[in-house]
């Protein structure tokens, strides 16, 4: 499952990063790589955006940036 | 003098840190070879004199827009220039992650570093507990704890940078040392040996620079280096993008690991932010709040400022009649007072609007809400191509559109750059104001109020400012599709918490856009300004003396209709008869100078607009700076020269357009479109060529809008015409 279509209120963690997207160096530099953990705020915002909590601060980002992010919930171990 | 660089992520106070440093003391400069602002000061430290560069935000040294290359430029001295003596990384308690990730990257350039840990009032208000001794002993940098919105810490951080200046030696390493993943570490080692970077590679950080970037950004700095990157390591672009994540992957475990012993975390609580999101981010009232914010914006720069703009222009009428006075006849008092102090006045008149405009762009980023109407607006900008971020600069282009254009740099991607400064003229400046408010008075003072309460003409006005954002996304699309194709910037927005503006932050800001402003648009507009003051006074035209006296006895006979009196005095209704006389023989000159041919040869181009010769003399002037063609057209109709913001003089000048020119409502609509769309104004035009690179966009802009302005007019009036109006 990917971070995009994580419901609001998901409390994760990030299992991998594809790399290959345009902006994935950018978000390993803020900080969302494997193991993060990531709580989905909002979804949906305005039609296209979403809103997360990653270490420490809130990151608002779009349906195609949030698809590079892959997750696993708690419950189950793989994404 | 010794230079010292202020570096870190976005909101963590580093401009607030920089203002404490230097005060109003700090000046705008120009990078070397790059035409892009940089913020400098001077602050004396004992003997020292320390120059300080405030760079800009960023949050990796691989940058993302022109701002961020800014600072990674800075940092590595351009790989030609000398680097910062040393550099201040300016840190949030609060939020301390992605800051350390930064410190690291310039650390591993071998930068002499200090770390102001700043916002430690809001780490305590978050119950959140440093051990500062043991980041300082893991980082190898001098950690200077910091609240610079109430200016404490000041002193350690002077006593930090000192010693960090007078110590010699290598830097201490990290503690415990940055494990890298082995392929890693392998690329970086072949990196270093490629001898087109060999003195570019004296370090680490500069090897993973090299490494990690992008061919794009690589190829422009080395020519022919990415070939050379790809053979020495054997890894082809996705390799290296994946090397990247790798070396970030590494930084964040080992700045995890210092977190968890560093940092202690109070019981979790509620956050004021996130509360004020619920609202700011709803569904329904956020738009409607957004709303709400940008009317208020809205409202008070173009009403609040009468009273500013009223002393600006006494001010200029007092300095006219003093300099006036001062010189003797001749031509070069008539280029100072009508050219060069009128060119002054027509740039300080638009500064309380461009200020006011500057101050709630500068209250909203301060308090945090820019980055929720970025998110807001990333939508609807979207249909026109452009990211959320593209609204700063496209509603500063409302005040002026010159700023607006220079705030694109901000953009990442190019093709974001080149379309928001090509849509920027389409935002309807304040310089138009005058003309809107001259049209609608003229001919809509009295139509009917639209259901009783809604003054037509303010309708209309709105109209235009609705066209500008219409005709802006539509044109938008169009662009993104055709000539400036490329990927969207990125989102990737930080949403930081809601914080009470820093009055003096606020003000430094304002003072600094407003001088730029001045300076830069201002000197255009006074060359401008004198040029058309040329165009209208040669060649010299003096009306013959049969005219003269027949004007003379029109005067004196209005005078005396209009005032019939006999206790009405000979002086005073005598120098009425020369005043009128007088503005009659100044508009004739105007008809036969150059500016008058002008006029009249482009009249067969704009009769189909139902324009005469008298506005088309008007459109020339309006060149210089958008509302001159009111005290143009004043002078045409001999009506003399006053103040395009003048009412009195304003419903004058409307009046000679519709018993003169004969403009009916449907011209006046026409007019205004044509003004809300052309592009007349130089400074625009020159700026566009600045920030572009070549005259192609600059002269592109300037073709299509004029056409376009004349297309809608012509369609206007035609529609008006066929439903009837005339």
């Amino acid at each position: 499952m990917t971070l995009a279509e994580a419901t609001e209120g998901t409390c994760c963690h990030v299992s991998a990063l594809d790399a290959s997207g345009r902006c994935a160096g950018r978000m390993a530099e803020l900080g969302i790589l494997p193991g993060t953990p990531i709580r989905v705020l909002r979804q949906s915002l305005f039609g296209s955006a979403m809103l997360v909590r990653v270490r420490d601060f809130s990151l608002s980002l779009r349906r195609d940036e949030a698809a590079l992010v892959r997750i696993a919930t708690a419950v189950d171990g793989d994404g | 003098m010794v230079d010292i660089a202020l570096a870190g992520n976005p909101n963590t106070g580093k401009t607030t840190l920089f203002n404490l440093l230097t005060g109003s003391r700090a000046r705008v400069g120009n990078y070397p070879g790059v035409t892009v602002e940089r913020r400098s000061g001077v602050r004396q430290v004992g003997d020292q004199t320390w120059h300080l560069h405030d760079l800009p935000g960023c949050y990796s040294l691989l940058a993302l827009s022109p701002e961020e290359e800014i600072a990674t430029l800075a940092l590595t001295g351009g790989w030609e220039q000398p680097r910062p003596a040393c550099v201040i990384v300016v840190l949030d308690a609060s939020s301390l992650a992605r800051g350390l990730a930064l410190l690291l990257q310039i650390r591993s350039l071998q930068l002499p570093c200090v770390a102001a840990l700043n916002l430690m009032d809001q780490a305590a208000a978050q119950g959140l507990t440093l051990d500062v001794p043991a980041l300082q002993r893991a980082l190898g940098v001098p950690l200077v704890p910091m609240v610079a919105a109430r200016g404490e810490g000041v002193a350690a951080l002077e006593q930090a940078v000192t010693a960090t200046l007078a110590a010699s030696g290598p830097q201490p390493p990290l503690q415990p040392p940055l494990a890298w993943p082995p392929a890693l570490a392998q690329g970086l080692a072949a990196v270093r040996t490629i001898p087109a970077l060999a003195s570019r590679c004296g370090s680490e950080g500069e090897a993973w620079f090299w490494l990690a970037s992008e061919p794009v950004v690589t190829e422009r700095l080395v020519p022919g280096v990415d070939a050379a990157i790809a053979a020495a390591t054997g890894a082809g672009t996705d390799r290296r993008a994946a090397l990247r994540v790798d070396a970030a992957a590494a930084r964040f475990a080992w700045i995890d690991m210092l977190l968890e012993q560093a940092i202690r975390r109070g019981p979790a609580r509620p956050s004021g932010s996130e509360a004020i999101d619920r609202w700011a981010l709803h569904p329904i009232a956020g738009p409607a709040l957004f709303l709400l914010v940008m009317a208020a914006l809205f409202q008070a720069v173009f009403a609040g400022v009468g009273p500013a703009v009223d002393a600006i222009d006494a001010v200029m009428a007092a300095l006219g009649d003093i300099v006036g006075a001062a010189l003797p006849a001749g031509l070069f008092h008539d280029v100072v007072v009508d050219g060069v102090l009128a060119g002054v006045g027509a740039t300080l008149v638009f500064v309380p609007q461009i200020a006011v405009l500057f101050l709630g762009l500068a209250l909203l980023e301060d308090s945090g809400y820019l980055a929720r109407a970025a998110l807001l607006t990333d939508r609807l900008l979207g249909r026109a191509g452009l990211p959320g971020t593209a609204f700063v600069p496209l509603l500063s282009s409302f005040a002026c559109n010159v700023p607006g254009i220079l705030a694109a740099r901000t953009l990442a991607s190019p093709a974001d750059r080149l379309v928001t400064i090509l849509l920027a003229p389409l935002m309807s400046c304040a310089a138009r104001l005058p003309v809107y408010a001259l049209v609608t008075a003229a001919v809509f003072a009295d139509t009917p109020k639209v259901w009783g309460v809604l003054a037509p003409g303010g309708l209309w006005i709105l109209a235009m400012y609705a066209l500008g954002l219409a005709l802006a996304l539509a044109l938008g699309a169009l662009l993104r599709r055709t000539v400036a194709r490329g990927a969207r910037s990125p989102l990737l927005l930080e949403l930081p918490p809601y914080r009470t503006p820093q009055a003096r932050d606020v003000a430094l800001v304002v003072w600094r856009k407003v001088r730029q402003f001045c300076v830069e648009t201002g000197s255009l507009i006074v060359a401008l300004t004198v040029i058309l003051w040329a165009l209208m006074t040669f060649p010299r035209a003096t009306p013959p003396a049969a005219e003269l006296d027949r004007w003379r006895q029109q005067a004196a006979a209005a005078a005396v209709a209009s005032d019939p009196g006999a206790g009405a005095a000979e002086d005073a209704r005598a120098t009425g008869v020369a005043a009128a006389v007088a503005h009659r023989a100044d508009a004739y000159a105007l008809e036969h100078s150059a500016a008058g041919a002008i006029g009249k040869a482009v009249e067969p181009l704009i009769a189909p607009l139902g324009f005469d010769w008298r506005i088309g003399i008007g459109l020339v002037g309006s060149f210089a700076a958008r509302e001159v063609l009111i005290p143009v057209l004043g002078r045409v109709y001999g009506r003399g020269e006053e103040e395009a913001d003048d009412e009195a003089y304003q419903g004058e000048v409307g009046a000679s357009l519709v018993r003169v020119s004969g403009m009916t409502p449907l011209v006046g609509v026409a007019l205004m479109i044509f003004f809300a769309v052309a592009m007349q104004c130089m400074s625009t035009v020159a700026v566009i060529r600045r920030e572009t690179g070549t005259w192609r966009w600059a002269l592109g802009a300037l073709v299509m809008f004029n056409a376009l302005a004349w297309v809608l007019a012509w369609g206007a009036r035609q529609l008006g015409l066929a439903l009837g109006w005339s």
